[in-house]
């Protein structure tokens, strides 16, 4: 297959029209949709001359009009380290990215542009622009290239081209997820959560059901109805095992559809993640863009021994929503093998940790425990029975928050911080000390009387926090990653 | 490999490091104490108003005392507002270095903030209405990535908001 030439002015993949078709009237819909429900709401407003259909299809017929002068003027190409893309028919619009400030370039698949064998393109920089600069229409071999250039021709990359694409096959396989990993990372999920919606959404129903019977049977007999109240509680029950085989099912099938044929490569200095069962998706992650690694495990998943590992990239302000990447399904060794990728081998695993203070305890179980049963405080007093309820939602919380203190601590090495969290899950949080942004200390009245602080270190992707510490440790930290952050030159974004 | 250079420079002791929690923090303009105070007026304001409309619409089944003791508690929580204010006052400050910004403030929950400044994306000099009111500006300062970590001095002879920003923009760029 020839090369293509990435620094012409390309338009779109024409066979994938469709897709940018359903792309812009889905933009339309969302930007026009109050004037569309006026439309239907108001029918009589029209001239009685002109009818429903007719308005849709002449909206479907400017529409396409509008898909087909959008096509016609959107091109894209590199020129000069910038990657350019310039659109728009009435108002022009040149976009131009220069190359070292694009953090990720992201494809995807949907099923529509499955069928007509294209890939949308994202690029995204830690700024603005956000979702302007996304490619609907692309075939595969052109998505390639671009990808791969725009990802190896980062800033100074002139000297670095010609290994680059010595080097390009160099593919090596970190993590393939089979169909018995996807089981077993399904049972492993989060049904708890699930399960709590499908509940309350479940009671309201029945609750609704036993309303509507009470009304009918006044007109037959009461025998149904007594049948229905005695049951009441099996009934409950019944709907509550029903709720956790639903949210096992609907986590399952989420994750074949999320992860299925999940891929986590590595090439060069990058990571590429591919998974999808309808929509698929290619990410592409070089290792200097991951501000943060996250990795978890829980009961189920210790069970089976694998973790989920969350690579976290810089937000954009537009989107605000996070960057983040999965790989769900780790073994303990890929996690060892993609640390000591990611952060050089320097790892802090064997510096001391330091918990935090037991005194975090008082703070959680106020906040999740006494404050949650003292504001229904009205009901304790006419219904007493809901003492019950509150006193053993105060035990509960109070062993969750006890967890959460125990698995409390972090450990520091000069160059990296490791954070480990969690009550019944188990969270590790992962930074470079150099990749920090700013560095928040807090202390509250009661910290300060026992001489305890707490540490917040923001980076380009969230932050990590870390809790009731000593004083002078927490300052001693604090100084310490500023320092870090002030001394070194290296690129963090 | 430069990586190694910087590692032999890092065998710095902890204790040697400049400390930032000892250092004399510049303090905001006193009338900055006014600004706090009147924005609390206008908070307490909303909620009377927006509490004795509540009161309005759902005409006559709320009992007496929530009538009376609702308001009285946003009062309660108005003075011992323009009390923390007042007594907070002189823990707010902000200092300058070599290599970083930082603010503190907070009586209760004292918070400290630095920023380096080779990790600022932009600064910006702003002020809202009653701060123009009043002559004062803020300077805010913009890392990457979410907003969390933004930084905001507040209460600043327009001028010295001026010169912060242009002190901190020629540290920005030389670090660019």
């Amino acid at each position: 297959m020839s090369k293509p030439d990435l620094t012409k002015p390309t338009r779109q993949e024409l066979r994938g029209f469709l897709v940018i078709l359903v792309f812009e009237v889905q933009k339309k819909i969302r930007a026009f949709w109050p004037i569309l429900i006026l439309i239907f709401a108001q029918k009589n407003l029209l001239p009685s001359s002109i009818t429903i259909p007719m308005v849709l299809g002449i909206l479907l017929l400017l529409l396409i009009v509008h898909a087909i002068l959008f096509y016609l003027n959107f091109y894209f190409y590199i020129d000069d380290n910038q990657f350019i893309i310039k659109k728009g028919y009435i108002r022009k619009k040149v976009l131009s990215i220069p190359l070292e400030r694009i953090q990720s370039v992201n494809t995807k698949q949907n099923l529509l542009q499955r069928l007509l064998n294209v890939y949308s393109l994202e690029v995204d920089t830690a700024g603005s622009a956000g979702k302007e600069l996304k490619i609907y229409s692309l075939s595969g071999s052109y998505t390639d290239h671009l990808t791969q250039f725009l990802q190896s021709h980062k800033g100074n990359a002139d000297d670095h081209k010609s290994d680059l694409i010595s080097n390009i096959n160099e593919e090596v396989e970190i993590l393939k997820l089979s169909h018995t990993d996807l089981l077993r990372i399904g049972i492993s999920q989060n049904h708890l959560k699930t399960g709590l919606i499908i509940l309350a959404f479940g009671s309201q129903i029945v609750g609704q059901i036993q309303d509507l019977f009470e009304e009918e049977t006044d007109a037959y007999s009461d025998s149904f109805q007594n049948i229905f109240s005695n049951s009441s509680i099996l009934f409950y029950a019944g709907l509550a095992i029903f709720a956790i085989v639903v949210s096992i099912l609907a986590t399952l099938l989420f994750t074949v559809v999320k992860y299925y044929d999940f891929k986590l490569i590595k090439i060069e200095q990058s990571y590429r993640i591919t998974a999808g069962l309808f929509n698929k998706r290619k990410v592409l992650l070089p290792f200097s863009k991951v501000q943060q690694l996250n990795w978890e495990t829980g009961p189920i998943k210790k069970m089976f021994g694998i973790f989920k590992i969350s690579f976290k990239q810089a937000v954009s302000k537009q989107i605000q929503q996070k960057q983040v990447v999965d790989a769900p399904g780790c073994l303990k060794q890929n996690i060892e093998i993609i640390r000591d990728e990611l952060f050089n081998g320097d790892l802090p695993d064997n510096s001391e940790k330091i918990y935090s203070h037991r005194r975090y305890f008082n703070l959680l179980w106020l906040l999740m425990g006494w404050l949650p049963a003292v504001i229904p405080i009205a009901l304790y007093i006419f219904e007493p029975l809901w003492i019950i309820a509150g006193g053993s939602w105060l035990i509960l919380s109070g062993l969750y928050c006890w967890k959460m203190v125990s698995k409390s601590y972090f450990q520091f090495n000069k160059s990296q911080l490791i954070v480990g969290k969690g009550a019944i899950n188990t969270v590790w949080q992962q930074s470079e000390s150099f990749k920090t942004q700013s560095v928040d200390f807090r202390q509250s009245f009661f910290q300060k009387r026992r001489g305890l602080a707490s540490l917040r270190v923001n980076n380009a992707s969230g932050h990590i926090d870390i809790p009731y510490i000593q004083e002078d440790v927490a300052n001693k930290l604090m100084n310490y990653l500023l320092y870090h952050v002030e001394t070194s030159n290296k690129k963090w974004m | 490999m430069q990586l190694n250079e910087e590692f032999s420079n890092q065998v710095v002791l902890p204790d040697l490091l400049p400390p930032i929690e000892v250092q004399e923090f510049e303090n905001l303009e006193s009338k900055y104490k006014l600004v706090k105070q009147i924005s609390s007026v206008f908070i307490l304001a909303l909620a009377l108003i927006g509490f004795f409309l509540f009161t309005y619409i759902s005409s006559g089944n709320i009992p007496m005392i929530v009538l009376i003791g609702v308001p009285s508690i946003f009062v309660i929580i108005f003075v011992l507002r323009l009390v923390l204010v007042f007594l907070g006052f002189p823990r707010k400050g902000y200092l300058l270095r070599e290599q970083d910004v930082s603010y503190r403030s907070g009586l209760l929950i004292y918070k400290l903030t630095t920023i380096p400044f080779n990790r600022i994306q932009h600064v910006e000099v702003s002020q809202n209405i009653i701060e123009k009111g009043f002559g004062l500006s803020r300077v805010k300062v913009f890392t990457a990535g979410g907003s969390v970590s933004d930084l905001s001095i507040p209460g600043l002879l327009p001028d010295k908001a001026h010169q912060i920003e242009s002190f901190l923009l020629s540290k920005v760029s030389k670090h660019e």
